[in-house]
């Protein structure tokens, strides 16, 4: 920090651009969206009222939060694995695995769904080989279904699910595994009683990052699941751009903000509990 | 009884540690002391099971420990930093080798207040260790090395990371505890004061080489080489002849000055170094009566430190280093003043040119 | 001994198996771009560079590749500015006043762009913004900005604020302080953040998606198009393309942070 008289001088030349800019571009416009959700088409909370009402739209919130969810526990749990061997990897394969997340987590969405597809439907490279090999004699239906989806949901998450899990494994004081073996622990309970516990953190953080990312997720639910799986932000698309029903698209923004705002919150408060040690 | 035997541990050209053999009694205190990267951490912990030797063997009662995992050694270990488990409380972090024993509950609990007793922590039992001052993380983690009654009790470097007052208060703590449970501890530590003060033994380890192995007197008035006399705080060095033995009394040549010296044990080769500690050295005024060993010089410098005064003096054979009281009655020196250092027969230790010279290098 | 065994080989086979799930639909794109087929398919007969011919005659696609690189390069240069300017501030200014920017500067990407997305297109449709190249770069700018801060403020964590002190006692303003010491020491940062924020508006398709519709037509946004309509290889060789210049950023980036600070 710098001096006090400095501080308002600092403030207006280094932050008054991003604040202005944001607040203008980003805060207004969003903030707007929010509005229209008990504005449109008249001001109360009718729109909020469909939410209970529509049976429609409670199965695409069941939809989004199953997709998500699975999404979760599958991408954390093979994020795990992953972030535990590059704990214990050596240099070389370290690296190895840092860009085998890293390039995928710079491809385009877009580019990853498209392989997918090519991957994954029913005349497409997977069920060939399936066929070839005379493991199955009709191709299996991997696109357009819940399956193809998670396929395509999972690949763009593990990076996000390893990353947080190995940065607390890395923080792990390497000598108390080894106090722990010590004082008689074997290596498996070592792992479960010791190990284990102190990545808890990690995974809290890697879970809520997951899930937070895929509950919103656009282009591979739309590309992957072809229409057969709907989830909440291709439905708030499809309110917007085909039956102009703008307040119905806003309060389920909205309602999908609060959750990822409250998941965001909640580790927060989660994260500094920890820190104050209560 | 535990036996260091011919232990090697190489990393790929350099040397950790080479061919290093130890015997610790049993029921006893012994120190590895050594400067850092000496390689007395890498004893330890081959001694615990983290390090696999190169070379050479590690036994107890007998038994290689060499194919036993480190959690079926059953060493209590402090480590460095204290590695206490931080989502467990001070209750569990101490009942944790016992679960892994499976005791009962209840014998568990009896031992685990026990344990905290042993170390006055026992209101501290629902803390977290964040909660704790590095004093009483110090106190959880010997009380958890402690509370399965292990064979051997390693202590590395377990007083280091705190302030010096602390330091002294928990070493007097230290060895009652060591009394008190009679099980054999085995200390690493830079700290030659805190080896001295706790040790039956002490081990002064350098460059991964075993320099000598004794209790503490010994090592302080006996040392067998020039880097143990001079990592145990200072010593003059003065390179002699020897002229011949009368009885008991050497007769050395330093320069232009014969000295008489006596020592138990065999003679060494004609060039040795003696070895004299300031505070062996005794300063008269010039012209003093003064017996066998006195030397004339100048004095060149003099540092107060508290309750002695350090004195340079160059002489005739060699600029020497003196200690006296501060509270000496007449000897008052100050730069310039014409004085006359002289010792007893017994004052010094003759060390083997050979070893004085080979550890010089090493500084 | 055996269990120990068993449980490596587990390990290693669920981290291959891992491995192999993440690379394998980015390396399949690279044959199939290839094929001699009509169809989306693995080449049959032998490889042919008929699609990427189709590519490079293609007058649209090149337009569409012309786009993405001027809003990719403009939209950088803005979020840079912006993000590394908040980045000193918060640095520079006390937590409590900094909070509510920091909050700013990151909320971009903890919201889904959906919603962004929806917010954009009502605005721009007030301030006539919509359809435009620049609109377009200012929406991906404020998708970047988090990207730049995120780096740029890790650059600076391990700075020593005593440095900014030292500047002020030598006779630097904030200005000059911000030039001369804080910017030379966040290359790799301000590099780093510069290479995600590029990233980001090439690869950029749900809030363009909304805001754009004939005369803008960025890469993603025609491939969308294309996966809609008919699955040509022809988007193949286009996301061969932008593939490759994900991998050659990174790979900079990479280099980029193992030099030592401020060379």
């Amino acid at each position: 920090m710098i001096a006090g008289s400095r501080q308002t001088r600092a403030f207006l030349l280094f932050l008054t651009p991003s604040l202005v800019f944001l607040t203008v571009l980003f805060a207004y416009p969003v903030g707007k969206v929010l509005l229209v959700s008990v504005t449109d088409p008249e001001l109360g909370l009718q729109n909020y009222r469909l939410l209970i009402e529509n049976a429609a739209l409670r199965r695409v919130f069941l939809t989004t939060v199953r997709i998500a969810g699975l999404t979760t526990l599958i991408a954390v749990a093979v994020g795990y694995v992953l972030a535990y061997r590059m704990h214990t990897a050596g240099e070389r394969e370290l690296r190895l695995i840092i860009f085998c997340l890293m390039f995928p987590l710079w491809t385009s969405v877009l580019v990853r769904a498209f392989s997918w597809v090519t991957l994954l439907q029913s005349n497409g490279i997977v069920n060939g080989i399936l066929i070839g090999t005379g493991l199955t004699e009709r191709p299996i239906q991997l696109v357009r279904n819940e399956i193809g989806v998670l396929i395509g949901m999972v690949h763009v998450m593990i990076p996000y699910a390893t990353l947080p899990i190995y940065a607390v494994m890395k923080g792990i004081d390497a000598r108390l595994p080894q106090a722990a073996r010590s004082l008689g622990a074997s290596s498996l309970q070592t792992f479960v009683r010791i190990f284990f516990p102190l990545t808890l953190p990690g995974i809290g953080a890697a879970m809520i990052l997951v899930f937070i990312t895929s509950i919103g997720f656009y282009v591979t639910p739309i590309v992957l699941g072809g229409g057969k799986v709907v989830m909440i932000a291709e439905y708030i698309s499809v309110q917007i751009t085909e039956t102009l029903r703008w307040g119905l698209g806003a309060m389920l923004a909205t309602v999908l903000l609060a959750i990822v705002l409250l998941f965001v919150f909640a580790f927060r408060r989660l994260t500094v509990l920890r820190e104050q040690g209560a | 009884m535990l036996e260091v035997v011919n232990l090697t541990k190489r990393y790929g050209e350099s040397y950790a540690l080479n061919d290093v053999s130890l015997s610790i009694e049993q029921g006893t205190f012994t120190t590895i002391l050594g400067p850092s990267g000496s390689g007395k951490s890498t004893l330890l912990m081959s001694i615990a099971g983290f390090v696999d030797p190169t070379a050479g063997d590690i036994r107890l009662n007998g038994r290689s420990l060499l194919p036993v995992p480190p959690e079926r050694r059953n060493f209590g270990i402090v480590f460095q930093g204290y590695a206490l488990f931080p989502h467990l409380s001070v209750r569990d972090n101490v009942a944790f080798p016992l679960r892994m024993r499976r005791l009962s509950s209840a014998e568990t609990e009896r031992r685990v207040s026990e344990a905290l007793a042993l170390v006055q922590l026992q209101d501290y039992a629902d803390r977290f260790p964040r909660q704790l001052s590095g004093g009483q993380q110090q106190r959880v983690a010997l009380a958890r090395a402690l509370v399965f009654k292990p064979a051997l009790v390693l202590l590395d470097e377990p007083l280091s990371a705190l302030d010096k007052g602390l330091r002294e208060a928990l070493r007097g703590e230290l060895r009652r505890l060591h009394r008190k449970v009679g099980m054999t501890f085995v200390l690493v530590t830079h700290d030659q004061d805190e080896a001295l003060e706790l040790s039956d033994r002490v081990a002064i380890i350098n460059k991964g080489r075993l320099e000598q192995c004794d209790d503490p007197v010994t090592l302080y008035n006996a040392p067998k080489t020039r880097f143990v006399a001079e990592f145990l705080g200072k010593s003059n060095f003065i390179p002699v002849r020897k002229l011949g033995v009368d009885g008991a009394v050497v007769r050395l040549q330093a320069g232009g000055v014969v000295l008489e010296h006596e020592q138990a044990g065999d003679a060494t080769g004609a060039e040795a170094v003696l070895v004299l500690r300031p505070e062996r050295i005794q300063i008269a005024p010039e012209g003093a009566p003064v017996g066998p060993n006195a030397v004339r010089g100048v004095v060149e410098e003099t540092s107060f430190r508290g309750a002695e005064i350090s004195v340079t003096v160059r002489t005739e054979i060699g600029t020497l280093l003196a200690r006296a009281p501060s509270a000496h009655p007449f000897v008052r020196p100050a730069p310039g003043d014409r004085v006359v250092l002289h010792w007893m027969r017994k004052a010094g230790y003759l060390l083997d040119s050979a070893d004085g010279t080979e550890a010089a290098g090493s500084g | 001994m055996n269990r120990r065994f068993l449980q490596v080989v587990i390990l290693r086979g669920a981290v291959v198996a891992a491995l192999t799930y993440l690379i394998l639909p980015l390396l399949i794109i690279l044959p199939v771009s290839l094929t001699d087929q009509r169809m989306l398919a693995l080449p049959v007969n032998g490889l042919s560079l008929q699609h990427y011919a189709a590519v490079i005659q293609s007058e649209e696609w090149l337009s569409s590749t012309w786009q993405s690189l001027v809003i990719g390069i403009a939209s950088t240069v803005l979020a840079v500015v912006i993000g590394v300017a908040s980045a000193i501030g918060c640095k520079l200014v006390d937590s409590g006043r900094a909070g509510l920017v920091r909050i700013l500067n990151l909320l971009p990407i903890v919201i889904p762009s959906i919603i962004y997305a929806l917010g954009a297109y009502r605005f721009y449709v007030e301030v006539a913004l919509l359809d435009t190249m620049a609109g377009v770069i200012l929406a991906h700018a404020v998708g970047a900005i988090p990207f730049v801060f995120i780096a740029a403020s890790a650059s600076l964590e391990q700075l020593d604020l005593s440095l900014v002190r030292a500047a002020q006692s030598l006779g630097a303003g904030l200005i000059r302080t911000a030039i001369f010491v804080l910017v030379p020491n966040m290359k790799a940062g301000i590099v780093s953040g510069a290479i995600f924020a590029f990233l980001h508006s090439w690869d950029e398709i749900v809030v363009t998606l909304f805001i754009s519709s004939r005369t803008v037509h960025t890469l993603p946004r025609k491939m969308w198009e294309g996966l809609n309509e008919n699955l040509d290889p022809v988007i193949a060789c286009v996301a061969v393309a932008l593939l490759l210049f994900t991998l050659i950023l990174l790979l900079i980036e990479q280099k980029v942070k193992r030099m030592p600070p401020a060379g």
